[in-house]
C-alpha cells in the first residue's frame, strides 16, 4: 500500500484520507487498520513493514510527525515553493 | 596496457581538466530547526560552504553520490546495487516539503560512466526517470540553490540487505569513477551524501553513535578511507545503523578523491533529528 503511495500521488492522497474505496483493495488486519490511524515508524516496523516504508507510511498518515520531519523552512525563499508530500 | 587507466587522479580542489577537481561529503537530511537552532545553522552553513567551494573550483558538473529511499526504486524491487541517473535532468520528489524542481544533469557523462564501469567489472544500472527524494534533493538544493551546476546522481543501495554493496565495492567503484573522469574533458566535483549514524524506521531510532562517527571522520581526515573499505556492512549497521550504511557514499567519494584526507566542516549529533550530522572537505 505504501509503495503505491510512493508511485502515485493520488494513492498518496487516498492513504492520507484512508479513503474506503482505496483501503478495500488491501487485506488488512484489525491491528494494521488500528496502526494506520496515527502511525509511527516504530509501530509500522513492528508490523513487519520495511523500515523505509515505515517512515513513508508515517509521513502519509501522521501529520504531526510529517511536520516534525519537514525541511520546508530551509526552502522558504525558493522560487518554486515547497513540495507537497 | 590501457593508458586510460593510468591517468592520474588529482584529488581535492585543483585546476586540472579531466580530474576530480573537488570532493566533499555531507549528511543529506534536515528537520525543523526549532530547539536546535545553532546545530541547524552549522548544517546549513556546511551545505553553503560546499556550494561556495564547488563554485570556486569552476566545475562543469558535480556527481552526487547518495541513497534512494523508495520513490524511484521501490523497496520490493528492482533494487540494483548501483544506479546512475542518465537523463539530461531529473526531478525532485517533493518529500519533506522540499521544492519540486527540475535539476540539470549530464546525460553524456552519465551514460559514459555506466559504459566505462561495465568495462571495469561493474555492471551499473542506468535510469532516465529518477525522482530525487531528500537524499539527493537536499544536498542539491542546499548547496546549489540556483541549480547552476549540472548534477549527475549516483545511487548506492541501502534499502535491501541482499543488494547492498560492500564498502569495498563502493570504494572500488569510486576509484573507477576517478579513472573515468581522467578520460573526460569535464571538470568534475564529487559529493558523497548521507549518514552519519542513524537508525530510521528501526526500534533504535533516535540513537546516535558519536564515537563511531568521530572515528570515521578521523580516518577520512587522515586519508585512510581505504581502511573503512575493509569494514563489512554488518559492522557499519551494528555501529551506525541502517542509515549509517550511507557512509559508503563517503567511502566511495574518498576513493574518488584518492584518499586525499581533509577536514570536517562540522560534526553535530542532533538528537532531535536522530542523526549524527557532518560535512567534510577532501583536501588537495
Amino acid at each position: 500500500m505504501f509503495e503505491e503511495g510512493l508511485r502515485d500521488v493520488d494513492a498518496w492522497a487516498a492513504i492520507q484520507r484512508l479513503e474506503s474505496a482505496f483501503m478495500r483493495r488491501f487485506d488488512l488486519t484489525d491491528r494494521e487498520r488500528q496502526a494506520l490511524e496515527r502511525p509511527t515508524p516504530t509501530q509500522l516496523a513492528e508490523l513487519g513493514v520495511h523500515p523505509m516504508l515505515a517512515m513513508w507510511g508515517s509521513h502519509m498518515r501522521n501529520s504531526e510527525l510529517a511536520r516534525h520531519m519537514s525541511a520546508g523552512e530551509y526552502f522558504a525563499g525558493h522560487s518554486s515553493g515547497p513540495g507537497n508530500r | 596496457m590501457n593508458t586510460l587507466l593510468a591517468t592520474p587522479v588529482v584529488p581535492g580542489i585543483g585546476d586540472d581538466v579531466g580530474a576530480v577537481i573537488a570532493a566533499f561529503a555531507t549528511s543529506h537530511v534536515m528537520f525543523p530547526s526549532i530547539g536546535v537552532e545553532s546545530q541547524a545553522d552549522a548544517v546549513v552553513e556546511g551545505f553553503r560552504e560546499i556550494g561556495r567551494l564547488v563554485h570556486a573550483a569552476q566545475p562543469d558538473l558535480a556527481v552526487l553520490v547518495s541513497s534512494e529511499h523508495g520513490p524511484t526504486l521501490l523497496p520490493h524491487g528492482p533494487q540494483p546495487p548501483f544506479v546512475v541517473g542518465t537523463a539530461d535532468s531529473f526531478t525532485t520528489f517533493g518529500d519533506m516539503d522540499i521544492p519540486k524542481v527540475t535539476v540539470p544533469a549530464d546525460s553524456g557523462f552519465a551514460k559514459g560512466f555506466v559504459r566505462y564501469a561495465g568495462e571495469n567489472d561493474f555492471d551499473v544500472a542506468s535510469l532516465d526517470n529518477f525522482r530525487a527524494d531528500h537524499g539527493t534533493a537536499i544536498p542539491a538544493l542546499m548547496a546549489f540553490p540556483d541549480l547552476d551546476v549540472p548534477m549527475v546522481p549516483v545511487i548506492i543501495n541501502a534499502m535491501t540487505s541482499e543488494a547492498t554493496p560492500s564498502p569495498r565495492r563502493c570504494y572500488k567503484l569510486g576509484q573507477v569513477l576517478a579513472k573515468y573522469i581522467g578520460t573526460r574533458s569535464e571538470r568534475v566535483a564529487v559529493i558523497g551524501c548521507g549518514g552519519l549514524s542513524h537508525w530510521p524506521g528501526r526500534p533504535e531510532m533516535g540513537r546516535i553513535n558519536e564515537a563511531f562517527d568521530q572515528e570515521f571522520l578521523e580516518l577520512l581526515s587522515r586519508g585512510e578511507g581505504k581502511r573503512t573499505a575493509d569494514w563489512s556492512n554488518e559492522f557499519i549497521e551494528e555501529n551506525a545503523g541502517n542509515g549509517g550504511l550511507e557512509i559508503r557514499n563517503w567511502i566511495f567519494t574518498s576513493a574518488a578523491a584518492g584518499d586525499a584526507g581533509g577536514k570536517s566542516l562540522y560534526y553535530e549529533p542532533i538528537r532531535r533529528w536522530s542523526t549524527g550530522m557532518s560535512a567534510f572537505v577532501f583536501e588537495t
